[in-house]
C-alpha cells in the first residue's frame, strides 16, 4: 500500500493551503479532489472576494502573482478590480502545489478510513481509475461537511435546535457583469448536505428555481459552479468548541491558532425559529452586521475520541450560530494552514495531532496580539451609560443596545422609556433582553399598533425586522402571558411575515410554560395545521420569494405532538 | 436496502433520456449539475427539431426555444442546467446527485446487481436488476477536448479558418458559435493521456498567443470536464455502450436514451 505523510481530502478553500503547508514542513502529501480543480467555490464559483481577511502570506502571495500576470492574459477579469482572476487561480494553485511535491488527485471522492484503534491510518478513495487506499501518518478532512470525519466515527455538534436546519446554501453561477466574471450567489433555499435525498432535490429546486422567463444576451450566464455554495454542514464536536453565546458576550478561547473577522452573517431569514440568543443579538439588539474578531483553538480542529485526523473548513468546532462568523475564505485559508502544520508536526515527533501546541503553530504563522484583539472588540462597547442614551436616541443605536446589556445597570434606561421615537423602543429591547418586565408596556404599544418602523443596522441599512415584530418575539421572551390575545390576534391575522413568525413562536413558548394556556394555543395551532392557510412571504434582497409555511406546519405539527417547550 | 429495476450511472442527456422511458429508475451523478457533460463542456449544438424521434425531446426543444436559449441551431450552454432540472422534477424522476457509484457487485443468486454508493451521507448500498453506465467511456478515446467559454464585448464574426461547424474531430484548437453574439467557445484538442492541470496550463498558454484575429476573446471559464468521444462522430454512429459523451448535442443524446429505453421495454 503506499504510503503518505499527509492525506488532504478536499482541494478546496482550505485544502490546497493545508497540502501547501504540509508539503512545505517536508511532507509528502496526497490531495484528493472531488471536483477538477483546485480552489473550491471561489475558484469553480468566482467567489473571489475573501470577506474581510486574507492574511495568511501564502495566500496573498499567490494572489498577487495572479493580479500581476491577470492582465493581458486572455482571461476575463473579475469584477472587483482587486481580486485575482479565479480560473488563473486554479494555475496558481496546481504550480504551488507540485513545485511542493504535493500529488493532486482529480475527481477522487473518499470513500472510508484505515484505522489503528482510535487513530486514523490511512485513507480509502475512489477516482476514475478505480478504488485505492493509501496509509498516511495524518489524515486533513478539508471536504467541507466533515466526510472524512464522519467516516472516521468522529461525533458532530447538533444543528439548530428548533428546525435542525442549518443556514441557507448558494446555487452559484458565473455570469457576465460589465464585461467581467462574477458570481450569483443569492440564498437558493435550506438543505443539509449530510441528507442525499434532501441535498438532491435541492440541487434540482434550486437550479430550476433561477430560470428566467429568458435567457437574455445582456444578462449573460456562463456556467453552473460544479459545488454548490453551502455555508454550513455538519460541525465537529471538537476538543474545543466556539459558542455564540460565550462570544457575544466577550467570551474567548486562550491561545488561538486563528481570528476570524466577521459578522454573524445570518442568511437565515426567520431568526424567530433560531435559540434566543441569536435574535436577542442579532435582531433585538440589532448586531447583524456587527463584525468582530473571533478566536479560534487548535481544539476546535481536533476531534474528540479519534486521532490522526484534523478538521480544515467551516466543519470546524463550533456551534450553530457560531458558524455563522467562523466559515469565511480569509479564515479557512488560514486555519488550512494551521492544520496542515499541525499534521506535520504530529507525523515528525510521532505524536497525536491534539500534542501539537499551539505556541508551535503561531511561531509559523504569527497573529497579531491577543490583547490587540480582544481589545478592539472591547472598544465596539459603549461603558458610559450617558453615551449609551444618546445612541439609543438614534436610529441607528450602533451598539449600544447590547452595550446596554453587557453593563447592566436599568435605571438610565427608564428614564428613556417615555421617549418618543426610536429612545423608548430601543431602551425597552435593552430591558427586555436583561429580563426586565418594565419594557412590557413599550412592546405590548408597539405590538398593538403593529409598528412598522425599521431601525438601522450599523451599516446603515434598515434591519430586515420592524419594531412591532421584534415586540412580538420580546413579549413570549418575557413571558408575557396578558398579551396571549393580542399574539393570537396578530398570528390570526397573517399579514407581515415577521409579524406573523414572531407570534408564532411566543404563542408556542406561553402554551408550553403555562397549563392555561396549553389549550389555548393548541387550538390556534391545530388550527393553522390543519388549514390551507399559508403565511406571507417574504422576498429576500436577491429576489427570492422565501415562504415558511411548510416549515411552519411541520414544526407545529411536532409541537403539538411532544409539546416541547420553545 | 432498496431496489431498483435499473440503475443509472451519470444525470447526463442520455442518462435521464433512458431513465424517462423506464420505470423503477435511479439516477445518480457524482456532480450536482444534471446535464454536466454538455453545459460543463459548453455545448453551442443543437440538432434540428425534425431530427429528433421522441415528443419529449421535442417538447425540451421547444423549452429552450421559448427561453431564447436556443436560436438557428446554437444554444447558450448555461440554459442546460436549470431546463434539464426543471425536466427532471416534471418528470419525477427519482435522483441523488452528489453520489458516487464506487463498487457494483453481480449477485448470480438473486440475479442483480448490489451497487454501493458514496456520497456526503455515507456509503450506502441497493440493489437493481440492471445498471446503466453513462459515465465511463468505453474503450479507446479518438477524441478529447479541453474546451473553454469565450466572451467578447465587441463580438465581431469568428474567421471561418476557426469554425469546425460540423465538429470534425481536428488536431488543432477551433471555435464553435454560441447561441448569442457575445458568447463561443474554444475546443482545444488534446492526448487521451492529459491530465486536468496540464491541460488548464496549455489552453491558456495558447490564449495568451492567440492570433490577432481572436484577440477581441477572452476566456470567461474553462471546462469542468473533458469532452471525450469513443466512437465516430457521424450521425449514422452506433451508440457504443450508452456512453454520454458521443453524441454531438444533448437533445440527441436525450431523444437517444428515450429511445433505447423504449425499445427495451415496449
Amino acid at each position: 500500500m503506499k504510503r503518505y505523510d499527509v492525506i488532504v481530502a478536499g482541494g478546496g478553500t482550505a485544502g490546497v493551503f493545508a497540502a501547501l503547508a504540509a508539503a512545505g514542513d517536508g511532507m509528502s502529501v496526497l490531495m484528493l479532489e472531488k471536483t477538477t480543480a483546485c480552489g473550491g467555490i471561489g475558484t469553480n464559483g468566482a467567489v473571489a472576494p475573501y470577506y474581510d481577511r486574507n492574511d495568511l502570506r501564502l495566500s496573498a502571495e499567490l494572489d498577487a502573482q495572479v493580479l500581476k500576470q491577470q492582465t493581458g492574459s486572455g482571461f476575463l477579469l473579475p469584477l472587483k478590480d482587486d481580486c485575482a482572476a479565479p480560473e488563473l487561480l486554479k494555475g496558481a494553485f496546481e504550480n504551488a502545489l507540485k513545485q511542493k511535491g504535493v500529488r493532486i488527485i482529480y475527481q477522487a471522492v473518499v470513500t472510508g478510513v484505515c484505522k489503528d484503534g482510535s487513530r486514523v491510518t490511512g485513507v480509502s478513495w475512489h477516482d476514475p481509475a478505480g478504488n485505492h487506499t493509501a496509509g498516511s501518518g495524518a489524515v486533513i478532512d478539508a471536504t467541507g461537511d466533515g466526510t472524512l470525519l464522519f467516516l472516521a466515527g468522529a461525533e458532530f455538534l447538533p444543528a439548530n435546535e428548533m428546525e435542525h436546519a442549518c443556514q441557507p446554501y448558494a446555487r452559484i453561477f458565473t455570469y457576465c457583469a460589465y464585461g467581467r466574471i462574477w458570481n450569483y450567489g443569492g440564498d437558493a433555499g435550506y438543505t443539509d448536505p449530510a441528507d442525499p435525498e434532501n441535498f438532491s432535490a435541492e440541487c434540482l429546486r434550486s437550479a430550476a428555481a433561477q430560470l428566467p422567463e429568458r435567457f437574455e444576451e445582456t444578462e449573460k450566464r456562463f456556467c453552473y459552479a460544479p459545488v454548490p455554495g453551502i455555508r454550513e454542514g455538519r460541525h465537529l464536536r471538537g476538543r474545543q468548541t466556539i459558542r455564540f453565546s460565550e462570544v457575544i458576550r466577550g467570551i474567548q478561547h486562550p491561545e488561538p491558532v486563528a481570528w476570524e473577522y466577521a459578522n454573524f452573517d445570518t442568511h437565515t431569514v426567520d431568526l424567530a425559529f433560531e435559540a434566543d440568543d441569536v435574535f436577542l443579538f442579532s435582531v433585538a439588539a440589532m448586531q447583524w452586521s456587527t463584525g468582530m474578531n473571533i478566536a479560534i483553538p487548535a481544539g476546535a480542529l481536533i476531534p474528540e475520541g479519534v486521532d490522526g485526523i484534523i478538521a480544515a473548513g467551516r466543519m470546524l468546532s463550533a456551534d450553530h450560530a457560531a458558524s455563522q462568523a467562523v466559515r469565511m475564505k480569509g479564515c479557512m485559508k488560514h486555519l488550512g494552514a494551521v492544520a496542515g502544520i499541525m499534521a506535520a508536526s504530529a507525523v515528525k515527533n510521532c505524536k497525536p495531532v491534539a500534542a501539537v501546541h499551539a505556541d508551535e503553530i503561531t511561531a509559523r504563522f504569527p497573529l497579531p496580539p491577543a490583547g490587540k484583539m480582544l481589545q478592539d472588540n472591547e472598544n465596539l462597547r459603549l461603558k458610559d451609560p450617558e453615551e449609551i442614551k444618546n445612541a439609543l436616541r438614534r436610529k441607528n443605536p450602533g451598539t449600544a443596545i447590547w452595550s446596554a446589556y453587557l453593563l447592566g445597570q436599568k435605571e438610565y434606561l427608564y428614564s428613556l422609556l417615555d421617549e418618543p421615537d426610536f429612545a423608548g423602543t430601543h431602551a425597552a429591547f435593552a430591558l427586555a433582553i436583561l429580563q426586565d418586565k418594565s419594557a412590557l408596556a413599550v412592546l405590548r404599544e408597539l405590538a398593538r399598533r403593529r409598528d412598522m418602523t425599521k431601525s438601522e443596522t450599523g451599516r446603515n441599512e434598515p434591519l430586515r425586522e420592524c419594531h412591532g415584530a421584534i415586540a412580538v418575539y420580546l413579549l413570549g421572551f418575557l413571558d408575557d402571558t396578558e398579551s396571549f390575545s393580542l399574539l393570537q390576534d396578530i398570528f390570526m391575522e397573517k399579514k407581515d411575515f415577521f409579524f406573523t413568525v414572531a407570534a408564532w413562536r411566543s404563542i408556542l413558548r406561553l402554551s408550553s410554560k403555562h397549563p392555561h394556556l396549553l389549550e389555548p394555543g393548541r387550538q390556534i395551532i391545530r388550527q393553522f395545521v390543519d388549514s390551507a392557510d399559508s403565511i406571507p412571504c417574504f422576498n429576500c434582497y436577491c429576489g427570492e420569494v422565501y415562504d415558511a409555511t411548510g416549515k411552519m406546519k411541520n414544526l407545529s405539527a411536532v409541537w403539538l405532538k411532544q409539546k416541547i417547550d420553545w | 436496502m432498496k431496489k431498483y429495476s435499473t440503475l443509472i450511472c451519470g444525470a447526463t442527456f442520455y442518462g435521464i433520456g433512458q431513465a424517462v422511458g423506464r420505470s423503477g429508475t435511479l439516477i445518480v451523478d457524482p456532480g450536482v449539475n444534471p446535464g454536466h457533460e454538455f453545459a460543463g463542456t459548453f455545448c453551442t449544438q443543437v440538432c434540428k427539431p425534425e431530427q429528433l424521434r421522441t415528443q419529449i425531446a421535442a417538447n425540451f426543444y421547444r423549452r429552450l426555444l421559448s427561453l431564447n436559449a436556443v436560436s438557428g441551431g446554437r444554444l447558450h450552454p448555461a440554459a442546460l442546467v436549470p431546463v434539464l432540472s426543471s425536466f427532471i422534477i416534471e418528470h419525477g424522476l427519482k435522483i441523488l446527485m452528489d453520489t458516487t457509484p464506487v463498487k457494483d457487485v453481480t449477485d448470480e443468486k438473486e440475479n442483480m446487481h448490489r451497487i454501493s454508493l458514496m456520497n456526503t451521507g455515507g456509503m450506502m448500498e441497493v440493489a437493481a436488476d440492471m445498471v446503466i453506465d453513462t459515465l465511463t467511456p468505453p474503450g479507446n478515446v479518438v477524441c478529447k477536448e479541453f474546451n473553454a467559454l469565450l466572451h467578447s464585448d465587441h463580438p465581431e464574426k469568428i474567421p471561418e479558418k476557426w469554425l469546425n461547424p460540423g465538429l470534425e474531430i481536428r488536431h488543432t484548437p477551433f471555435l464553435t458559435a454560441g447561441r448569442f453574439a457575445s458568447e463561443a467557445v474554444l475546443h482545444f484538442p488534446c492526448p487521451p493521456d492529459m491530465d486536468y492541470s496540464t491541460a488548464r496550463a496549455e489552453i491558456g498558454a495558447f490564449w495568451k498567443q492567440r492570433p490577432a484575429d481572436l484577440s477581441g476573446w477572452k476566456i470567461a471559464v474553462t471546462a469542468q470536464e473533458f469532452f471525450e468521444i469513443t466512437g465516430r462522430r457521424t450521425e449514422t454512429d452506433r451508440i457504443p455502450q450508452n456512453f454520454c459523451k458521443n453524441f454531438r448535442d444533448p437533445l440527441s443524446a436525450l431523444d437517444a436514451g428515450i429511445m433505447e429505453a423504449m425499445s427495451e421495454t415496449v
